[in-house]
């Protein structure tokens, strides 16, 4: 547990819509370790989701990548690339956004697997659960066998009638089919031989959630990145398909990216936590760093702001306000959790704080609170925000 | 408890399928949906009665239904000692006044082209507030009492002419919450007010309810799947499952001293949100919740429950217990693929004769370790099965039917924390009924010990 296997450094992805330039992701450090649940933390419009789409390569236009590296160890692929694209290569790394499409493309599936939060609208309805992870299996097992060949399956007239006529041409063969049944079965799904030919709308949701975790596992990847996995299941379900995560996780020695908006989920499941606030990690650490340590005082609103089941507390200490606008023009050169901070203080309007180094190595928090204690005599004024706002207003008039 | 607010007694709420003028002239039954089914409780002025569960159980259906937004199949609801049924139109307004509704999603349950002004000054317009003054006063009259309204769930009063577009989530539940209060209800239906919001902005909302109720002393029924939100605010709980109220009770109580296998079950699986959560221990319920169409005889929790009671004098442990029902109800429900099984044999191990299905068939269906003398009796009902005789493997096991199956647990009126679980004190003639399915439940080795009354 020591071996890094995913590097990101300075990720920026934009959006660049007709409201303008929007940064989903901003600046993004961070680094994954061999086999451990990595958790990024944050509300809607934090940016976490992008940034699991930008480590997959599915950003999509008017999204781009427009700064930064995600670095991957895989010795293998490193010998492959170094005389063909030195430039990405580095030592036992390769940085994904250098590599050529064809690459990076045929690293889906084997090195990067994801699975989504709506399994419902994740499959296709019109073929069967079993039919899809048979595909999934057959895609990886061509490319494997021929690891040059990294076309996909094309949807089109042409290769439905090829697939029913040549043998050579279907995605379902007699070893994709077991391994489907193999595969459904590991993820604890009953029945699996007579569940294969069922379609999507037969399964309930903990069970599609399931099959989905099955399709993303037909690849044997090396890192599973999860967007909300169980946030659209009932809490009973939830803790069925965290428990297989969570067996998955070390029978395979699998690296996961655990993506949430629930803090319950990130405790139970992961080691370290990034926590992702206007398109920044503005504190990252061990569980208990961030749980038990937190400097930032986003991080303290957050975990303030759920209510424990275990007793009944008096009132809820939430951050004020709303999450910002990340349109770039509305954006200020200062710390973007300024407005809605209980210890903004003066310097922290002069210019965005970076992620210095906070208690230990890795726990780190972008906040002038990590460097240095709150200082009262720093404090801006009551109401600073308010009439800062009412000043925009006029000014607009 | 003395002076409740809302009564619900029996009420049902049935949705039915096949039920077009087609069907009927072909000839088909209608399928009914039994999403409330039979649910009995008081609120009591000034409280919050949380109603949870998971999914589908009928916890939004109970909330709709009580306020006479769905018409009943059956049952009576008691709003101020009138049965909320049986109002004239007149008595129907005043009632509509008096009780109003908070809706899950913010983005669907405000109208995107009325401004927010208007949608909270509509129920005034509707209930010709106030109904005292007349001409031009009324239309100030109404305007400012929207600024009020909007200035107390935390808007601004010159938001008026806004478009819900122009506002977040959290600000739109409040445009909903300020439109619920509009006339001044007693009661109001909170049907998962923060389920569609982030958790800071959630928490912002709560604590708004909770100052809102204490100001204008309201009385909330609070409809949500999230236990943490409802263990914040709620005095009292209850707890569905598919259709029925399984434990009711004060919150502390229920959350610290869970009463039924299901409430335990649910909590146990709610994830904390702290750092020793990775040591604790969840067992996690096995199996999704059965479909409300055909719902399971007797307890409906059974089919899911770790603590089934097995019949009288068997000695057997839960594990094994349920791999057993687990196997009857598959061959009851006539779910095992046989031909799937031979075939399977076929293929793998070259030969299709009984013996070789039946161990595939045991090997596939029990996955736990049973004392010999069950694993005999299991392997001769699969013997039979493969025979083709549904009817004689299913008799095989019917030794091992659970009182469980056989008699519905209910809810103790008397008491102020019952449970609907055979393992708690049940009335007489639910008591009078297991011993008739041949039960002796002094017996069970699982029964719980009750705690003293009044902890």
């Amino acid at each position: 547990m020591s071996e890094e296997i995913l590097r990101v450094e300075d990720l920026s992805t934009r959006f660049f819509t007709r409201e303008g330039q929007v940064n989903a992701v901003e600046g993004l450090d961070l680094t994954i370790e061999r086999g451990e649940v990595f958790g990024i933390v944050g509300e809607s419009g934090s940016g976490k989701s992008v940034t699991a789409l930008s480590i997959m390569d599915l950003v999509e236009s008017p999204g781009e990548i427009t700064d930064g590296s995600i670095e991957y160890r895989n010795r293998d692929l490193a010998e492959d690339l170094r005389d063909e694209h030195p430039e990405a290569v580095d030592g036992e790394f390769v940085d994904l956004l250098q590599v050529p499409d064809r690459v990076r493309k045929s690293l889906r599936g084997t090195s990067f697997s994801m699975i989504f939060q709506d399994p419902e609208s994740s499959f296709n309805p019109s073929l069967t659960v079993g039919e899809q992870i048979s595909e999934a299996v057959e895609v990886q097992r061509r490319a494997s066998a021929n690891p040059r060949l990294s076309r996909g399956v094309e949807y089109s007239m042409t290769s439905l009638v090829a697939s029913k006529v040549l043998s050579s041409r279907k995605f379902v063969t007699r070893e994709s089919h077991e391994r489907a049944i193999e595969l459904l079965e590991l993820v604890g799904i009953p029945d699996p031989v007579q569940r294969y030919d069922e379609y999507p709308h037969q399964y309930s949701g903990g069970m599609l959630q399931r099959a989905m975790i099955a399709q993303a596992l037909a690849g044997e990847p090396d890192v599973l990145v999860a967007d909300e996995p169980t946030t659209a299941l009932d809490v009973t379900i939830q803790a069925q398909v965290l428990d297989i995560l969570d067996d998955l996780q070390e029978e395979t020695g699998m690296t996961i990216l655990l993506i949430t908006h629930n803090l319950g989920v990130v405790a139970r499941m992961c080691d370290r936590v990034g926590v992702m606030y206007a398109g920044e990690i503005v504190e990252r650490g061990t569980l208990a760093d961030v749980f038990d340590e937190h400097v930032h005082p986003y991080t303290a609103g957050l975990l303030g702001s759920i209510p424990d089941v275990e007793q009944a507390g008096g009132r809820l200490k939430p951050v004020e306000g709303n999450v910002p606008s990340l349109l770039d023009a509305e954006m200020g050169d200062r710390c973007y959790f300024a407005d809605r901070c209980p210890k903004a203080m003066e310097e922290c309007l002069e210019k965005p704080p970076d992620l210095p180094g906070g208690g230990s190595d890795d726990h780190r928090a972008k906040c002038y609170l990590a460097a240095h204690p709150y200082e009262e005599s720093q404090a801006l004024p009551d109401g600073y925000f308010e009439n800062e706002r009412a000043e925009e207003v006029t000014d607009d008039d | 408890m003395t002076d409740p607010l809302v009564e619900v007694r029996d009420l049902q709420k049935y949705f039915f399928e096949q039920d077009s003028l087609l069907d009927r002239l072909l000839g088909e039954e209608p399928v009914a949906i039994k999403a409330v089914d039979g649910i009995t409780f008081d609120v009591a002025r000034g409280e919050t009665l949380g109603l949870v569960g998971e999914s589908g159980c009928g916890k939004s259906t109970a909330g709709e239904t009580l306020l006479r937004l769905q018409e009943p199949t059956a049952g009576a609801v008691r709003f101020d000692g009138e049965n909320v049924f049986e109002l004239s139109s007149s008595e129907l307004s005043r009632f509509r006044r008096n009780a109003s509704i908070v809706f899950q999603d913010p983005f669907s349950s405000l109208d995107p082209r009325r401004t927010i002004g208007d949608t909270v000054k509509q129920p005034l317009d509707v209930h010709s507030w106030p109904d005292d003054a007349s001409g031009r006063e009324v239309k100030q009259h109404r305007k400012e009492r929207v600024r009020e309204l909007l200035e107390r769930v935390g808007l601004s009063g010159d938001q008026f002419e806004r478009y819900p577009h122009e506002f977040s989530g959290g600000q739109r539940q409040r445009i909903g919450i300020a439109r619920a209060l509009a006339l001044d209800p007693e009661f109001v239906v909170l049907d998962e007010p923060t389920s569609a919001l982030d958790v800071s902005v959630q928490a912002q909302v709560l604590n708004l309810l909770s100052d809102l109720q204490e100001e204008f002393g309201l009385t909330y029924l609070l409809v949500s799947h999230d236990l943490s939100v409802i263990r914040h605010i709620c005095d009292r709980v209850a707890v569905m499952y598919l259709g029925e109220l399984v434990e009711i009770g004060p919150s502390e109580e229920v959350f610290s001293n869970p009463r039924h296998p299901y409430t335990e079950a649910l909590l146990e699986s709610v994830p904390r949100a702290s750092t020793d959560e990775q040591d604790r221990d969840v067992a996690t319920l096995a199996g999704d919740v059965p479909s409300p169409r055909n719902p399971p005889s007797g307890c409906r929790f059974r089919t899911r429950c770790p603590k089934v009671i097995p019949p009288r004098g068997m000695d057997i442990d839960q594990d094994a217990f349920r791999a057993i029902t687990t196997v009857r109800n598959r061959i009851e429900s006539r779910e095992i693929d046989l031909e799937g099984a031979r075939e399977y044999v076929e293929t793998h191990e070259g030969t299709a004769d009984d013996a070789t299905v039946v161990a595939r068939l045991y090997d596939r269906l029990v996955d736990a370790e049973l004392p010999s003398a069950h694993e005999r009796q299991v392997r001769k009902a699969l013997g039979t099965l493969v025979r083709g005789d549904w009817e004689e493997a299913a008799a095989t096991l019917s030794e091992y039917e659970s009182v469980c199956e056989q008699v519905s647990p209910v809810l103790q009126a008397r008491e102020s924390h019952p449970a609907a679980c055979h393992l708690r004190d049940q009335p007489e003639e639910v008591e009078t009924a297991v011993a008739e399915a041949d039960v002796d439940p002094a017996m069970p080795p699982t029964k719980e010990s009750e705690p003293p009354a009044g902890e």
